[in-house]
Order: C-alpha cells, then structure tokens, then sequence
C-alpha cells in the first residue's frame, strides 16, 4: 500500500526568506505522524502546501498518490493551529455547513454530526452560538468539523493545545481509534510526551528543513542508551572527573548520570555497585525531549 | 460549483436573518413614510379644528370680504380660520391689552388689526403665540392680499375679473421627448434620478464595506483558513460577493417597493388635500433594468476592491484609510452630479461616464436625465465588464495572499507582489 501523504523535497521562498527548504515526509495509512519542530521552522507552511492553499516553489507532494489537486481536499480533514469558526453562527448549522462544504450530502452530514456530537459528548451544546462557548469547548467543534466527513487523511495543528486533561485524553483515544480504522494521521505539537505515547513516525523540522526524520522506534534506538539512573546509599564523589561521565545530576539518594557516547553502560554500573550502595538503577532511552533539544541546537550551531 | 453555492447560501441567509438588516430594510421606509407621509397626514388633522383670529377691522369696510375670502379658500368641511368680528375701539391701547389677553388665555388664536389706511400703505399686522407658522401665515395674507387689491380695483373702476383673466399667468408645460414617446414631466425625473442615483451610490458604498467587513471578520476569526481547507479562495470570495450583492439587491427591492407603495398613496393624499393635479411618479421599467445593470457590474468591481482591501489589512481602522481612494471614485460622480444633470451630453460627461470606476453612477445619471446614444451605453458596459474581469483577477491574487497573512499592514508595493505570488 502507498503513502497517503508523500511531500518530496519542496521548497517555498517568500523574497529571500525560505519558509520550507527541501523538506520531504511520508505517511503510511494507519499511522501517526508527528511534525515536530521549534516556533517558526514552516510546520504551518508544510501543512498549507499539502493543503492546496500554498503552492511550493519547488518540490511536489502527492496526497493518495496523486498530485495535490482542489478535488483531494475532500478525502483530508484539516484542523488549523489558529482555531477559526464563525462566532456568531450556531454550533450545529456551522458544522452542517462545513461539512457539506466537504462534499457531504445534507442528510449524511447530519447523520454523522449526530454520532460525532454524542461521541464527543457535545450533543447538548449543539444549538449555541459558538461565541456563547469556552476555548476548550470551541475546540471539539472544530475537531468534530476536521473529522465529519470522515477524511483519509486527517491533519492536527496543535490539537491539544486549550484542551482539559480529560478532553486530551478523549482526543487521544479517538486519534488512536481513527488510527486502527486505517486513517493517515499527521499532527505538530511541542508536547514531546504524547509525541513518545501516540506517534509511530516523527518529522523534526527547524528552519525549514527536516533534520530528523523516521519511525519513531528507530530513531529512539539510533540514539544509544546511555543515561543511568539510580538510587543509592553512599558518596558518589568519586565520579567526579570520570572521563566516561559527561553530566551528573546527583540528588543525595537519586541520580541521573548521563555518560559520553563511547562509555559502556554496564562496565559504568559494575563500577558504581563496588563503590556504593545501589537499590535501584535503570538504563533510560534520551527522552525525545533530549533528542529534541540536541538536534535543533547542533542545526543552529 | 457546489461549493460556491454553498457559500452564497451561507452569507445571504446569515446577513438576511440579522438584526441590522431587518431593521435597515424597515427603517428606510418608515423614514420615507415619516418624510412624506406623515406631513401631509398631519397637515389634515391640523385643519380639523379651525383656529379663532379675532379681526380689527379699522375700515371698516373688508370684514365681510376676508371671511367670504377665507370661506372660498378653505375646504369647505374643514375651515382653516373662524373669523370673529372686533369692533375698533378709541381707546387702542385697551382694546390690544384686551385682546392680548384673550390670545394669552386661549380664548383666541391670534387677531389682525386691519388699519384704516391699508388701502394706502398696504401694511396689516398679525398678533400671536406662534408667529413661525409659515403656511399659516402666509395663507391669511394673500387672502387679505386678495381682499384689498379687489378693493383698490373696484376703487379705480376695474373689473377684477377682467384683471385676472388680463395678468394670468403663462404655465409652461414641460414634455420629455424619449424614444419611447413623450411624457409629461413636472420633475420628477429630477427626483428619480437624484433618489435612484443616491440609491445606487449607498448601496454600492454600503455593501462594499459589508464585503470589507465580512472578509475582515473571517481573516481575524482565522476561520478562513479551515475554509480554504475545503475551497478555493477564489470561491470564497466570488461567493460572498454573490451572497451580499443578493442581499443588497434584496434590500433595493423591498425598498422599491415599499417606496412605490407609499409615494402612490403620499400622491393619492396630496391630491386630496391640495387639489392639485395628481403627479405621476412612476420609474420606468428601462431605468429599473439599467439600475440592476450597473448595481451588478459596480457591486463586482468595488466589491472585489473592497474585498481585496479586507484581506490585505488586519483591522477596521487599518482598512478606513486605506479605503479612501476606492470610495473617492465613488464620490466625484457625486460631486459632478449637477454639472451632469444641466451638460449631460458635454465631453466632460460622455468622457467620465465611460471611465468604468465611474461608469456606474455616471452612466446612470445620465440614463436618468437624458438617454445617451445607444453606443455610448454598451461601450461603457462593455468597458466596464471588461475592467471588472481584469480587477478581479488581480483582487482575487491579492485576496488569496491576503486572508492568510497576519502582522503588519502591507504597503502598495507588497501588494504588487503579492500579484507575483503563486
């Protein structure tokens, strides 16, 4: 099976200025894709040429396989960063609106509001005026408009963002059920731990250009494993100076050592077990928060 | 298409369901209704109740005359003044203090002192509460007028009658030669014109700014760009150019109507009251489908300006500056609207009027006053569907750059490359 989504190597300039260089992406059905990257490294203007709005100067994005043309937006569903719906129209006739706008008939769009309202347990709300609701409640009816017309491919600005911990986690429930149904989900977003639980595959983009990029899995494993933490009794000291430590984080009971690339992690431990006292230690994956960090600063070194 | 039809739908049942039009629609009538109606409604329940001026007849010679006069003026039901005889008195000062009183107690309305010499010096004097009543005023006067100049004739030994018929004066009838035939014209196609044209300019002003507004609205709600998810940018706007020109012309229409109804029953009343001659308003069908003419094609092009300008900015005080070149070509035509109408053949006037930013109101006028030749009427439609089509193209590169930039506000030449942009 193809890609649902396959952007290769695009470019946009505006003047002088690039928003986008050669960033390419591919995203399976039935995968989460995350678009990570710092404010300002063209996630947005990614989103906008895959969406038709923005055409690249460079470069093609293929959407089902074909090139992106007016007829696709049909089959994607885009939820926008910026949060947009008519303040002043009622939650139900703007969803029926919206969705219609994707190509719905009227009767099938209200028989899939019904189900999405009460799914997301909206139903009661559905005859307000959309400036009579919180952010947070503003939120689920544009994701309700993103998902309606049930799109193959469903693209997430910054989903979470306003939302309540208890709508985060019904969101997240229903991004990994559209998930097993097959559906292609692309998503940005700084929170690197639903990054870690959701995401099978990550992009991360700064200045434009994609430095990393690949399932999540391997990439996790391409960074060794080599921050220990334990909890002990004793002094640790002695590791002061120790050439294969390049961080120590020492907490009295608890530390978190991080040691250099070519350290061997468990000679590290024999050592530290002669020395003190040791209840607990765990060797850690870098946390993507870390790989995160590391890479944007060495790209802008 | 689908989409387009969509959005039309969408911003004509909105705009149609709000307060502000449904009060704007009613409230043009009800201020045409209070502009005519009203005064001539009122104008016949003042005559109800006649007013009781008390009369100083020093000639004693005129009383039986000025209520004879008064009595053949006034519509016979309803009398405008009930005269009441006060003899002169030597004592002048005490008669006015007494009468004065009575003015001051209601008893009366007001009295005239009609002196003995006014055959001579031609002077009265009326003596009342309320001396700004013009109509009022000037009616017991000519009455008086009339009273004393039958007098003095008599006096030199004329016939009135032959008088009148010998300094009656010339009407000249004014005949307004068409291709259609002639009609006769005591105005009102001053008033047409003048009402159709300043109609014409609100609603192209009026609506061009709702364009601006309702662009504006989308960009800062940011829900434009979950629009443009599912459309084209160019559909959004045709869309709501076609949406709030619908409403516009809806608005036009119901006001046409209405305005019709009520001038038809104004004229019917003024007939009544003034026995006048009934005046026939009536708009002909050709100006009325020369009207939609230019409202569609103006609506298109100061739309999409507006449009394109609603877009480039990010708030309405941004936009009320920047707006001030499109509305100019809206009001020089205005300016010129009196020169038009007395040289609506000169250069100047055919000139302007095929320059399409002014062709709307221009050409109108000019169809209004005095139909221009056939050519000069295509030429400028033609000219103008054309202009239209190129702004609209370029609007609509602008409009597409535009609703999805935030931040400051761009200046003429980021606009011209904002033309460049794919």
């Amino acid at each position: 099976m193809g890609y649902s989504l396959s952007v290769e190597n695009i470019s946009k300039k505006y003047d002088d200025f690039y928003a986008v260089r050669g960033l390419s992406l591919r995203a399976a059905p039935g995968t989460i894709y995350g678009l990570l990257g710092p404010n300002g490294a063209g996630k947005t203007t990614t989103i906008r040429m895959v969406m038709n709005i923005l055409m690249p100067d460079e470069g093609q994005i293929l959407v089902f396989g074909e090139p992106m043309r007016e007829a696709l937006k049909r089959r994607i569903g885009y939820l926008p960063e910026e949060r947009g719906l008519y303040q002043k129209m009622k939650v139900y006739d703007q969803l029926l609106f919206l969705a219609q706008l994707k190509g719905l008939t009227p009767a099938r769009a209200a028989q899939r509001l019904d189900e999405w309202l009460a799914r997301m347990q909206f139903s009661e709300w559905k005859n307000h005026k959309v400036e009579e609701l919180s952010k947070g409640m503003q939120q689920k009816v544009q994701f309700i408009a993103t998902v309606a017309h049930d799109p193959d491919l469903i693209i997430l600005d910054e989903p979470f963002a306003g939302l309540d911990p208890i709508n985060a986690h019904l969101l997240e429930d229903i991004i990994v059920d559209l998930k097993k149904q097959g559906k292609t989900i692309l998503f940005s977003t700084h929170r690197m731990e639903q990054v870690e639980r959701l995401c099978d595959h990550i992009c991360l983009v700064n200045r434009g250009t994609n430095i990393l990029e690949g399932p999540l899995r391997a990439i996790k494993q391409q960074y060794r494993k080599n921050t220990i933490l334990l909890e002990y009794q004793g002094s640790l000291a002695f590791l002061e100076g120790d050439p294969a430590v390049r961080r120590l984080d020492d907490f009295g009971t608890r530390a978190e050592v991080r040691l250099t690339e070519e350290a061997d992690p468990h000679e590290f431990i024999r050592a530290v077990v002669a020395r003190v006292q040791v209840y607990k230690f765990e060797i850690v994956e870098p946390s993507l928060n870390d790989i995160f960090i590391e890479k944007v600063g060495q790209s802008h070194a | 298409m689908r989409n387009l039809w969509l959005i039309v739908k969408r911003e004509y049942l909105q705009r149609v369901r709000t307060k502000g039009f449904i009060i704007s629609t009613l409230l043009m009538p009800a201020l045409f209704a209070a502009l005519f109606v009203v005064p001539i409604f009122l104008a016949r329940m003042q005559t109800g109740e006649p007013k009781k001026v008390a009369v100083v007849d020093e000639t004693d010679a005129l009383y039986d005359a000025l209520v004879r006069a008064v009595e053949e003026k006034a519509d016979k039901e309803r009398p405008q003044f009930l005269l009441s005889r006060v003899d002169p008195s030597p004592d002048g000062e005490a008669l006015e203090r007494r009468l004065r009183e009575q003015v001051n107690g209601g008893q009366i309305h007001a009295y005239v002192v009609i002196p003995a010499d006014i055959l001579q010096s031609g002077k009265a004097a009326y003596h009342g509460k309320n001396v700004s009543n013009v109509l009022e005023l000037r009616t017991l006067e000519s009455t008086l007028n009339n009273v004393v100049i039958t007098r003095r004739l008599g006096e030199v030994g004329m016939d009135p009658a032959r008088v009148k018929a010998v300094i009656g004066r010339v009407d000249m009838r004014r005949i307004r030669i068409t291709r259609e035939g002639a009609t006769e014209d005591r105005g009102q196609a001053f008033i047409v014109a003048y009402v159709m044209v300043m109609v014409l300019y609100g609603s192209l002003l009026g609506y061009g700014m709702t364009i601006m507004r309702s662009v504006l609205e989308e960009k800062s709600s940011r829900v434009v760009e979950v629009l443009v998810s599912s459309v084209r940018p160019s559909e959004l706007m045709f869309g709501k150019l076609i949406g709030v020109g619908a409403v516009g012309l809806t608005q036009t229409a119901l006001w046409s109507v209405v305005a019709l109804a009520f001038s038809w029953y104004g004229q019917a009343m003024a007939s009544a009251v003034t026995s006048a001659g009934m005046v026939k308003v009536d708009i002909p069908a050709g100006l009325l489908g020369y009207f939609v003419v230019f409202y569609v094609l103006g609506f298109f092009l100061y739309g999409s300006m507006y449009a394109a300008l609603g877009a480039a900015v990010n708030s309405e005080q941004d936009a009320q500056q920047m707006q001030i070149p499109i509305m100019s070509f809206l009001i020089i035509p205005l300016v010129l609207m009196m020169f038009i109408i007395n040289n609506p053949n000169s250069n100047l006037a055919v000139g302007l009027s095929l320059v399409p930013f002014f062709t709307p109101l221009l050409m109108f006028m000019r169809l209004c006053i005095q139909p221009p030749p056939v050519w000069q009427v295509l030429a400028s439609v033609l000219l103008m569907a054309l202009t239209t089509g190129v702004i609209m193209i370029g609007v609509s590169k602008i409009y597409r750059v535009g609703i999805l930039m935030y931040g400051k506000r761009p200046n003429i030449p980021e606009l011209v490359r904002w033309l460049r942009y794919t």
